[in-house]
């Protein structure tokens, strides 16, 4: 593409101008999470993922206790990592319903896909596959009716290139499944 | 330069809705190298032909 003069992204069709990113903090102790959210918004950023799914009752103290420190400073967004049993899951989503979360990411192990259903539709809207989305094939195992995440993660790396994460972006514009990328920063 | 692709193939996408910065970093770090800038929070990549980066 570079001998056609054109980017990558002109190529395929820019869709999107710019979106703001979120940045992870790992799980660790409140103070160091709010030193840590502290430098992330002197550097402009204003979305949050918060790693969690070790104790649930830990993670929602935590995120509360980040929602009260920086009120309407930051968007947050969970990652669960398959840490969560379908209870507990339920007592994430009841004890944080008037945060401003915007979705819970894997909070189930891959393959209990099932068990989402006893959640309501817009529970699960708001919850993002990561671990359970491999491939085209899962994803289009996923956009079977009723549909267990309305999201998906892709990475890169995970999918294996840009033209797997096209086919997978793809299936789920047709599901209306959105779609959320995580891109790996690595400082050396 | 993997931040960059994610992004080019992100951008290409009418529904994407969500990006990420996976890992923490060294917060004195300048972020902002060559393929996508970061401004605000917000992630841009250049318009430089290929994914806008270049060999060193």
């Amino acid at each position: 593409m570079q001998i056609l003069g054109i980017s990558v992204l002109d190529f395929y069709g820019k869709k999107i101008a710019a979106l703001p990113t979120s940045v992870t903090i790992g799980i660790k102790n409140a103070k160091e999470m709010i030193e840590e959210a502290k430098g992330y918004h002197a550097l402009g950023f204003r979305i949050l993922k918060i790693k969690t799914g070790v104790d649930v009752d830990a993670d929602i103290e935590r995120v509360h206790i980040l929602s009260e420190k920086f009120a309407n400073k930051f968007l947050l967004r969970v990652d669960a990592n398959q840490g969560y049993s379908l209870q507990q899951l339920q007592k994430f989503i009841q004890h944080t319903k008037n945060l401003d979360i915007e979705f819970i990411e894997q909070p189930l192990k891959a393959g209990d896909e099932n068990r989402f259903l006893q959640l309501s539709d817009t529970e699960r809207k708001r919850l993002a596959a990561d671990e359970s989305l491999l491939d085209a094939t899962s994803a289009l195992q996923l956009t079977h009716p009723p549909m267990p995440y309305g999201i998906f993660n892709i990475k890169l790396m995970k999918c294996g290139g840009i033209k797997a994460a096209k086919e997978i972006s793809v299936i789920a514009e047709h599901a209306n499944i959105n779609l959320f990328w995580v891109v790996t920063m690595k400082v050396l | 330069m993997s931040i960059t692709a994610a992004l080019h193939a992100a951008y290409s996408c009418a529904n994407t809705k969500y990006i990420d910065l996976d890992g923490s970093f060294d917060l004195s770090k300048d972020l902002v190298e060559g393929g996508f800038t970061l401004k605000d929070g917000y992630m841009q990549p250049n318009n430089l032909p290929g994914l806008g980066v270049k060999r060193i």
